[in-house]
């Protein structure tokens, strides 16, 4: 017997009698899946993202807390005269009064006769288009000395302790007369960009020996001069930090072979 | 065919299985809702409960009061800057001040120093004297101090050994390589 199925209202009556009890569970059961994909799943997932901000807010108050720690515990004054001792080991701009002062106060600090001396400064500007990051821009000076080879050794010990920091490149001592080619480094200001939220590290054992040690050797200076006072730094500073960034380092002009820059990334 | 002809019908049999399934299932998906709920409810107060909000007026406020020591800090950075770059001076550049006063301890009495010539990572001085044992003297206090400070220098070599007739003096230059 082939009886034809049909598909009408009283076969949906029937299932609709048969199955009925079913379909409050069945309706229950899709609202909830819905719920669960349309309602739970993004709760949970903010819920999460929630959790993962307050670590971050967390870790970065902390940093914030600690970086305002030590910033309030800092010594205003030992601060400056570290920044006075560095600016000065390492100038600003072209010091010329300076690196006047340091090398005829180590040729009369080591009875050395300064004859005569040449300058080679490169550009007096300080447009930062031309330079290169690499390195640490230099004043070049060819020096001629008269004294014993004795002597000339102490000129050297001399002038190496003096600031602003110097490089003896080349050295030619004979018969009283001494040529000598000394590169002077200066490091002009760069924009320097703060991320607030980069923890400030204190200084480490090394970098407090080093300040130590250009503290000796400015004792051991009798003529000190400073490059950049403490008011004129402190006015220029405002203007060259920027918040939120990282710090950019800028070199201005004629590059020494042995200093490379180090870039501050906090 | 008469359903009343079978003692247990075929819809009285069908019932019970019907009931077995329906019970559980209705269990299942209240229980579902409830958990949905349930789960959503905890959410919502937990994220209520959040310090989110004040963590954040928390940073604000420790940026104020950061902000106002800008000044110490931006002269930190620049002291920070400052001794990089000196540190990196002075790691680079040669050291003869100090290969030089380390070669003057060991120069015996009668032995002058008379030349020093200094280019890049080279050093060469010149020690001169009337009496060839002091000038052998020197030299093996070189050697001896070659062996014993390996970061005297790299390398040293003898680089003349002449003989003035006319002052009656010997003179050598020692090349010394720093790096």
């Amino acid at each position: 017997m082939n009886k034809k199925f049909v598909l009408d209202k009283g076969v949906f009556r029937i299932l609709y009698e048969k199955y009925k009890q079913y379909l409050l569970p069945i309706g229950i059961l899709c609202i909830s899946v819905v719920l669960i994909n349309q309602l739970l799943i993004p709760q949970f997932n903010d819920f999460l993202s929630t959790k993962e901000e307050e670590d971050e807010y967390r870790q970065s108050n902390e940093i914030l807390r600690n970086n305002l720690n030590f910033l309030t515990n800092l010594d205003t004054t030992v601060l400056g005269e570290q920044v006075g001792i560095v600016s000065t080991a390492l100038p600003v701009d072209k010091d010329f009064e300076g690196v006047l002062t340091s090398i005829s106060s180590a040729a009369v600090a080591t009875n050395v006769s300064l004859d005569d001396f040449t300058f080679n400064v490169g550009e007096l500007s300080s447009g930062s288009a031309t330079l290169t990051k690499e390195r640490l821009p230099t004043i070049r000076i060819n020096l001629t000395l008269r004294g014993t080879v004795p002597a000339i050794k102490e000129y050297i010990n001399n002038v190496s302790k003096r600031f602003p920091l110097i490089e003896i490149s080349k050295l030619e001592s004979s018969s009283g007369i001494t040529t000598a080619t000394v590169s002077f480094y200066y490091r002009p200001f760069s924009t320097v960009t703060i991320n607030e939220k980069a923890p400030i590290q204190p200084l480490s054992q090394s970098q407090i020996e080093l300040i130590n040690t250009l503290l000796e050797w400015q004792k051991e200076s009798p003529i000190f001069t400073s490059s950049l006072s403490q008011e004129e730094l402190e006015a220029q500073l405002p203007a060259l930090i920027n918040p939120s960034e990282n710090i950019e380092v800028e070199v201005i002009e004629e590059a020494s072979p042995s200093a490379p820059i180090v870039s501050i990334t906090p | 065919m008469s359903d009343g002809i079978n003692l247990l019908s075929r819809k009285t049999r069908e019932q019970p299985v019907t009931r077995n399934y329906l019970l559980p299932f209705r269990i299942i998906s209240f229980g579902l809702l409830m958990v949905v709920f349930l789960a959503s409810l905890v959410l919502f107060v937990l994220k209520l409960q959040s310090p989110l909000e004040s963590l954040k007026r928390e940073e604000q406020s420790l940026l104020n009061n950061i902000s106002v020591l800008d000044q110490k800090r931006g002269q930190y950075a620049f002291l920070n800057d400052r001794l990089k770059n000196i540190s990196e001076i002075l790691k680079t550049r040669p050291a003869f001040s100090e290969v030089l006063d380390t070669f003057s301890t060991i120069i015996p009495a009668g032995v002058n120093l008379s030349g020093i010539s200094l280019d890049k990572k080279t050093a060469k001085v010149t020690f001169e004297s009337n009496n060839l044992t002091e000038i052998n003297n020197m030299l093996e206090a070189t050697i001896a101090l070659m062996q014993n400070d390996t970061t005297f220098a790299q390398r040293v070599a003898l680089d003349e050994l002449n003989y003035d007739n006319r002052r009656q003096v010997y003179s050598v230059a020692v090349l010394i390589d720093i790096e």
